[in-house]
């Protein structure tokens, strides 16, 4: 049985391009699969940025993380943003570990992120 | 039962000789108290150093013999160990709550509990654990989550067992990636955890060709583990290098054997209980 993962997205006011992401649950090699396509059929439908919010996710793994470089960095190309915001403690350290700190945004809250935008 | 202290039993337990099994029965009131006392200075002598009292026939406990039994616990404490309480009715353990006296003294479920945590928290014993189980990427987040929270439940912080978690996860993804996946091929994985560290031991049974693929990423493998913005996957035992305490990987035809030691956050830093 995969892992349970559940992607809430929600428009942003003003940003027809824009979308929050709110993950809940755990990211890790069984559905990484499920998460790419999601926001990959975002991205292919003009929502070239992607606003994140981990403060549900509770765990990532290498796999997770790999997902998110590559979605981070499909977002680029189309010059558009993958950022990230509200990364628990435990999930940080993993991301740190591996050196995604300098690869991918990080913000402290949404808020903080969506203002980026501007 | 003692002719002179009817609600009052002490027996040895065979395969843990410094622990006393005390059975107390029925009303333990005020006549109960010197009773008590009597059996405890006759029967528990000083090669006892840790009692675990049954009371799962105690139906009262007045404040009296609750003062005695606090008297006999600090004996017991003096001599390293403890007096526990197991196997009380729910009403019981209700009415200690109210006394406050479950915060005095440690109650366990049942007897089985409490030897168990007798020989974990004072004999500081080694658990094992083996898990067997389909080479499908599937069944990983089950056994992951799993040995967290057996490493919760043995007080390790919530920090060790997300990093112990992602080790597991990590190890028998590996396992899964590298392994046969032939119905009876399955992965084995063996946890030995004490007070201080766990051990870990991921095996699987080798696939042709994917052995070799593991032997050149293990030899390749460098200290350095920063993941690159096209890499998608690959990065997971360079994961586990940094956090564990010790990461060996043995390649074989048959099989690869993964082994981390992850020690326990305070003793990394040296602090110890």
């Amino acid at each position: 049985m995969e892992s349970q993962i559940e992607l809430k997205c929600e428009g942003m006011k003003g940003r027809s391009d824009a979308q929050v992401i709110r993950f809940v649950g755990d990211l890790d090699a069984t559905n990484v699969q499920t998460v790419l396509e999601k926001i990959c059929n975002l991205f292919n439908e003009g929502k070239i940025h992607i606003v994140a919010d981990f403060a549900k996710l509770r765990y990532v793994n290498s796999t997770g993380l790999g997902i998110l470089l590559h979605l981070s960095k499909s977002a680029k190309e189309k010059a558009g943003s993958f950022k990230i915001a509200n990364v628990n403690e435990n999930v940080f350290e993993i991301v740190e570990i591996i050196g995604a700190t300098s690869l991918l945004e990080i913000y402290d809250t949404v808020e903080e992120a969506q203002a980026s935008l501007n | 039962m003692n002719d002179d202290a009817p609600n009052i039993e002490i027996t040895d337990i065979p395969s843990m000789p410094e622990v006393c099994l005390v059975r107390l029965n029925g009303d333990l009131d005020i006549d109960s108290v010197s009773a008590i006392d009597r059996c405890f200075s006759r029967h528990a002598d000083s090669t006892k150093k840790h009692a675990i009292a049954d009371m799962s026939n105690v139906t009262l406990v007045a404040s009296a013999a609750l003062g005695k039994l606090l008297g006999i616990k600090r004996r017991f404490v003096e001599r390293g160990g403890d007096l526990v309480l197991a196997a009380m009715s729910l009403e019981l353990k209700m009415k200690f709550v109210l006394m406050g006296a479950n915060k005095i003294f440690k109650i366990h479920n049942d007897l089985r509990s409490a030897m168990n945590a007798y020989a974990w928290e004072v004999k500081h014993e080694t658990e094992h654990i083996r898990l067997s189980f389909p080479s499908q990427l599937a069944i990983v987040p089950a056994v992951r989550n799993f040995v967290s929270q057996v490493m919760l439940h043995k007080g390790y912080n919530d920090r060790d067992s997300f990093r112990i978690e992602t080790i597991v996860d990590e190890i028998c993804n590996n396992a899964v990636q590298y392994g046969s996946h032939e119905e009876h091929d399955n992965i084995t994985l063996r946890i030995k955890v004490d007070w201080e560290k766990v051990e870990l031991d991921a095996e699987n049974i080798s696939d042709p060709g994917k052995g070799d693929m593991l032997r050149m990423y293990m030899n390749n493998m460098k200290n350095d583990v920063r993941i690159h913005e096209d890499e998608k996957r690959g990065r997971g035992l360079a994961l586990v290098k940094m956090l564990a305490s010790e990461l060996k990987a043995d390649v074989t035809d048959k099989g690869t054997m993964v082994h981390v030691t992850k020690l326990k956050e305070e003793q990394v830093y040296g602090i110890s209980d």
